[in-house]
C-alpha cells in the first residue's frame, strides 16, 4: 500500500520533492567519489604513459629532477606504519573494548567512555607533538614510531565501536550461554565476538582507513627522509599521505613530478578503496551466513 | 508424596535492589517430577527458577538470603563451581534463544564447552538430542545452516536439545511453550512427558490447562509470596487458600 495516495495534494507535492532532492544529493555524493578517482586519474595519465606502472610502483628510486618517479619506498612505508598500528591497535583495542564493556564496573565504565571519545577528537598534530615527545626518543623517527602514534590515534574509534556493538548484543544469549554452563569468558569469546563479529570488523576497517590516510602526526614522527628505502620497522618511513603533503605544490616545474604526486594520492585512493572493499565483503559474507544462505 | 527432594529451597529472599522479589520460600522440588510454578504476572515466578542455577547472579544488584539445596548441597555456598552446577540443569527460555551459530554447533555448545572434542562423539551427541527433541528429521539435512533460519517452535526444540545435550539432571522451562503455536507448543509438552521419567522437571506456566496436563506438583506464589504447593490434583481441586481458589479460577491473572 502506498501511504502516498492518501496524502492532501499540497503535501503528496512537497513529499515528492523532498523525495527528488534526497535522490539528487545522494547521486551528488557519489558522483563526488567517481570524480574524484577519476580526476586523479586524469591527472596522473601523463606519467602513466611515460613510464611503466611496474617501474613505478615497484621501483624504490626517486630523483624527480632525473625524472626518476619510483614510489615503492612511499608505498613500504605506508604499509610499515599501517600494519604495525594495526597489529597494536586490533587487539588491544578489541582487549579493551571486552573489558570496559563486559567486565568493568560501570562507574569505570562511566569515566572511560568520555576519555576515549575526548581522545578520538585531538587534533593529529597534538598526537605527532606527543610522539616526538615521548616516543622519538625511545624508538626514533621511523616506522615504528610513526605506528605506534597512529595505533594511539586509531584506538579510540575502536574502542568505542566495538563496546558498542557488545553492547548491542542482547542478554537472553548470553544468558543461554551462561545458562549451558560457560564462564564468562567462554560466553564472550563463542557468543557475543561471533555476534559482534561484523561490527568489530567495521571497527577495524574505519581505524585502518583513520591510519591510512593520516598524514599530519606520521609526517611529524616517521622521518620522512627521501632517500632511504626502510627496509625495517626502525628505518625512517615516508608514507604516501606525508609524501602529497610535503610536496604538492612545490617544484611543478619540474617534468612529469605533478603527476607522479597525483599518481601517488590515487593510489592511496585506490588502496583505501580496495580495503574498504574487502572488509565490506567480509561483512556481508559473514551476514548472508549469519542469515543462513 | 512419597518421592526423594531434588531441589530443596529454604527460607528463600531476593531482592533485585531495594526491590524483594521473593519473600521466605520453601519449598521442595521433588526428583524425577514435573513440577509446575503458577501465579500472576510479577510475583517471582521466574526469578525463583533462575534461583535453581544461580542464573539470577548475572542481573546486576541481586542479593540472596536463604539457601537452595540441589542434591543435598548448598548452591550458594561460596565453594560451588556455578559452571558445573548449571551443568545439571537444562533452561527453556520463554523465547527461544538460539546462539548465533549452526543448528549442529548449537547443540554441541555445551558439550564442547564441557571438554567434549572428538568429533564422532558430538555428532553421535547431536544426533542423539536432535532426535529426542523430536527435530532430527527436520534438520538433519542441514545441520551446518544457521540456526536462526528455524522457526520459532523448531528453534525452541533445538533449544531443548541444546539443554538436553550438556546431560542435565533438570530441565527448568520458562513458559517454554508462550512463544509458540499451538501446535509446537503440543510437540513441546508431548517431550516433556516422555522425558519425565529421566529429568526432574520444573516448569513456569501462566497457562493452568497446561499445568493441569503435565504437572504432578504444584507451586503458587502471590507477590513473592509461597502461598501453596502440593500434588496437583489437591491443589486444583480442594485448593486452601482463598487466593489459590480464585486464581485457580480464573478470577485473576
Ligand atoms: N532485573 C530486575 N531488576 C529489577 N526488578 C526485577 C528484575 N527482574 C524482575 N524484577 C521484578 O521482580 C518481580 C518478580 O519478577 P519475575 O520476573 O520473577 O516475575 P514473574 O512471575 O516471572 O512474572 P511474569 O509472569 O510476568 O514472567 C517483579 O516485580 C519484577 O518487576
Ligand atoms: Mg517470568
Amino acid at each position: 500500500m502506498d501511504i502516498r495516495k492518501f496524502l492532501p495534494a499540497g503535501r503528496q507535492v512537497k513529499d515528492n520533492l523532498a523525495r527528488r532532492i534526497m535522490f539528487g544529493l545522494c547521486l551528488f555524493v557519489l558522483s563526488l567519489a567517481f570524480f574524484m578517482v577519476f580526476g586523479l586519474y586524469q591527472r596522473a595519465k601523463p606519467i602513466l604513459a611515460m613510464r611503466p606502472l611496474k617501474d613505478l610502483l615497484f621501483s624504490g628510486a626517486w630523483h624527480p629532477t632525473q625524472g626518476q618517479f619510483g614510489l615503492a619506498s612511499f608505498i613500504t612505508g605506508t604499509l610499515w606504519v599501517t600494519t604495525i598500528a594495526m597489529g597494536i591497535a586490533v587487539p588491544l583495542g578489541i582487549l579493551t573494548a571486552i573489558y570496559l564493556s563486559e567486565y568493568a564496573h560501570r562507574r569505570t565504565r562511566e569515566f572511560a567512555k568520555p576519555l576515549i571519545d575526548l581522545l578520538a577528537g585531538i587534533s593529529p598534530v597534538v598526537y605527532g607533538v606527543w610522539g616526538v615527545i615521548a616516543i622519538v626518543p625511545l624508538t626514533g623517527f621511523s616506522a615504528l614510531t610513526g605506528g605506534i602514534v597512529l595505533a594511539v590515534m586509531a584506538f579510540p574509534i575502536i574502542i568505542s565501536i566495538v563496546a558498542e556493538v557488545i553492547r548491542t548484543v542482547p542478554f537472553e544469549i548470553r544468558e543461554a550461554s551462561s545458562a549451558l554452563g560457560a564462564t564468562k569468558w567462554q560466553t564472550i569469546k563463542f557468543v557475543v565476538l561471533k555476534k559482534a563479529w561484523p561490527g568489530i570488523i567495521a571497527a577495524v576497517i574505519l581505524g585502518l582507513s583513520r591510519a591510512f590516510g593520516e598524514t599530519m602526526a606520521v609526517l611529524m614522527v616517521a622521518g620522512c627522509s627521501l632517500g632511504v628505502f626502510p627496509k625495517s620497522v626502525f628505518d625512517p618511513a615516508y608514507p604516501l599521505p606525508a609524501l602529497i603533503a610535503n610536496t604538492y605544490g612545490e617544484m611543478m616545474s619540474i617534468p612529469l613530478y605533478d603527476a607522479a604526486v597525483l599518481l601517488a594520492a590515487f593510489v592511496l585512493l585506490l588502496v583505501t578503496i580496495f580495503f574498504n572493499m574487502v572488509g565490506w565483503s567480509i561483512l556481508l559474507r559473514i551476514e548472508r551466513r549469519e542469515a543462513g544462505g | 508424596m512419597g518421592s526423594k527432594t531434588h531441589i530443596s529451597v529454604k527460607n528463600l529472599s531476593i531482592w533485585y535492589g531495594r526491590h524483594q522479589a521473593l519473600n521466605n520460600i520453601s519449598i521442595d522440588i521433588p526428583d524425577k517430577k514435573i513440577t509446575a510454578i503458577i501465579g500472576p504476572s510479577g510475583c517471582g515466578k521466574t526469578t525463583l527458577l533462575k534461583s535453581f542455577n544461580r542464573l539470577i547472579d548475572l542481573q546486576d544488584g541481586v542479593s540472596v538470603g536463604g539457601r537452595v539445596l540441589v542434591d543435598g548441597e548448598d548452591i550458594y555456598a561460596p565453594e560451588i563451581e556455578v559452571t558445573r552446577l548449571r551443568k545439571k540443569m537444562g533452561l527453556l527460555f520463554q523465547r527461544p534463544q538460539v546462539l548465533p551459530m549452526s543448528i549442529y554447533d548449537n547443540v554441541a555448545y555445551g558439550p564442547r564447552i564441557h571438554g567434549i572434542k572428538d568429533k564422532k562423539k558430538l555428532d553421535g551427541i547431536v544426533e542423539r538430542y536432535l532426535k529426542e527433541s523430536s527435530l532430527w528429521t527436520e534438520v538433519k539435512s542441514r545441520l551446518h545452516s544457521s540456526a536462526s533460519k528455524l522457526s520459532i517452535g523448531q528453534q525452541q526444540r533445538l533449544c531443548l536439545a541444546r539443554g538436553l545435550a550438556i546431560e542435565p539432571e533438570a530441565i527448568l522451562g520458562d513458559e517454554p511453550t508462550s512463544a509458540l503455536d499451538p501446535v509446537s507448543a503440543e510437540r513441546i509438552e508431548q517431550r516433556l512427558l516422555d522425558i519425565k521419567n529421566q529429568y526432574t522437571i520444573v516448569l513456569v506456566t501462566h497457562i493452568l490447562r497446561q499445568a493441569r496436563r503435565l504437572a504432578d506438583y504444584i507451586v503458587f506464589l502471590y507477590l513473592g509470596n509461597l502461598i501453596e504447593h502440593g500434588p496437583a490434583e489437591k491443589i486444583f481441586n480442594d485448593p486452601q487458600d482463598t487466593r489459590t481458589q480464585a486464581y485457580i479460577n480464573g478470577r485473576f491473572s
